[in-house]
């Protein structure tokens, strides 16, 4: 073979010399097909859509974990032709939420806009809750979008610099919402008509 | 959760056929995807035919011609959610999708080493490794679990090949001097019945509604996790 190596026991899992039994976890369905065509992404042992190597992955001590899954290895069970380097995420800031709300605006005032709020991390279905909110809480280019309906995300949590700094913030995000289509259409119908059978309003 | 995460994040990874090149902030700020003040300051890694990586504001994108990988560390982590369905359903609807994962990651630290050395323990007992035991040292300086998974195969409802996978480990971004970090990650992955022309509606349908239910079950395990270190401490 000219250009590739091919691919017999190289080793997956933890240590480069490591080396585990491949035929039979393939058998066992426990490896996907993905995972061996893969050139360097970051594919998890397994799953095709687990991800050991991402921004907030437990990757950095396995740096020859990727080299010893990745490089080398056919793609679709061909040759491998210098594949591109390894990218590394550019780190970030980390915002986990201590209390989460849904709301949607009822009503846009001069220097705050009303809203009802769904309690998410109560775990609650229905929204229970009214509040009033200042505008200066809002970024400018969302004070511009709002309007009566739109839909948003209240987050407040600790948020922990890259640097390791942590600051209690309060966060409110407008969602970019999927447009309805057709198909959600006809599920709201289903569940209409299923519920007025329920309740007996046929 | 019982124990705040140092850190953690959300990651959505899509499995099919893709053009990097086409994934760059100016396209999903032209497209309405991502709002122009994030795109404009976005850092771009790499623009590539073979693979795109860039870092927008809350977002994370990395992808290549089979795998498009957007990651947030930044709650809430619904946008991201939406960001995919919106992308593959309202804009690239005919791309060709196998597989999607609800990835969720977090960091976290408990009391003491002795505290994970117990969680690691708990999870995977020293006693079936017979002699070489007394060789592992209990200290968990120089031995002990380094890694365990967990899968679920085809969980209830979902197409052959769907799989829950749970991995605990050593943290190695906090507390790897101390000795008091843990990982802990879930990947819920998902594919699609039939490979077609509608792949990626269907996809996106399922992400659409099982992304709330995935983010809780997820959060669940990880709250175990947590409780099972703190029953150790």
């Amino acid at each position: 073979m000219a250009l590739g190596v091919e691919l017999t026991a190289k080793p997956l899992e933890g240590s480069p010399t490591s080396d585990r039994d491949l035929s039979r976890e393939r058998a066992a369905g426990s490896i996907h097909e993905q995972e061996l065509r893969s050139i360097w992404a970051s594919v998890g042992d397994g799953s095709p859509t687990a991800d050991r190597f991402g921004l907030a992955a437990n990757a950095s001590d396995r740096r020859t974990h990727v080299d010893g899954q990745g490089n080398g290895v056919p793609r679709n069970g061909g040759v491998n032709i210098l594949p591109p380097p390894p990218v590394t995420p550019i780190p970030t800031s980390s915002l986990h939420a201590l209390q989460e709300w849904e709301g949607y605006v009822t009503r846009i005032g001069e220097d705050a806009f009303d809203v009802r709020l769904l309690d998410v991390t109560a775990g609650d279905a229905v929204e229970r809750e009214d509040a009033v909110i200042p505008l200066e809480e809002v970024s400018a280019e969302d004070r511009q979008r709002m309007e009566p309906g739109s839909i948003f995300r209240w987050v407040i949590g600790y948020q922990r610099s890259v640097g390791g700094t942590r600051q209690r913030v309060s966060q409110i995000v407008f969602l970019d919402l999927p447009s309805i289509t057709d198909r959600d259409l006809e599920q709201g119908r289903e569940w209409a008509d299923r519920l007025r059978a329920e309740w007996g309003l046929e | 959760m019982r124990i705040e995460p140092e850190i953690s994040g959300m990651q959505i990874v899509v499995v099919g056929q893709f053009n990097p090149a086409i994934f760059s902030p100016a396209w999903f700020a032209y497209n309405g995807l991502l709002r122009e003040s994030v795109a404009t300051n976005a850092q771009v890694q790499i623009l590539h035919p073979k693979v795109t990586d860039f870092t927008a504001d809350w977002l994370h994108l990395h992808v290549t011609d089979e795998r498009f990988a957007a990651t947030t560390q930044l709650a809430p982590y619904e946008r991201l959610r939406d960001l995919i369905v919106r992308v593959f359903s309202e804009r690239l609807h005919h791309t060709p999708l196998e597989a999607f994962g609800i990835n969720r990651d977090a960091h976290f630290l408990v009391r003491d080493r002795t505290t994970r050395d117990k969680l690691g323990m708990t999870l995977a007992p020293f006693e079936p490794w017979g002699a070489w035991r007394e060789d592992l040292d209990l200290d968990g300086r120089y031995g002990g679990m380094s890694a365990v998974r967990m899968s679920q195969g085809r969980p209830a409802g979902r197409h052959h090949g769907g799989q829950i996978n749970v991995t605990v480990e050593p943290s190695v971004r906090v507390g790897a001097e101390s000795g008091t970090g843990v990982y802990v990650s879930v990947n819920d992955h998902f594919v699609t019945d039939q490979k077609g022309a509608d792949s990626a509606e269907r996809l996106m349908r399922i992400l659409k509604n099982e992304f709330k239910p995935s983010r809780k079950r997820s959060d669940g395990i990880i709250d175990h996790i947590m409780s099972l270190a703190q029953e150790g401490g």
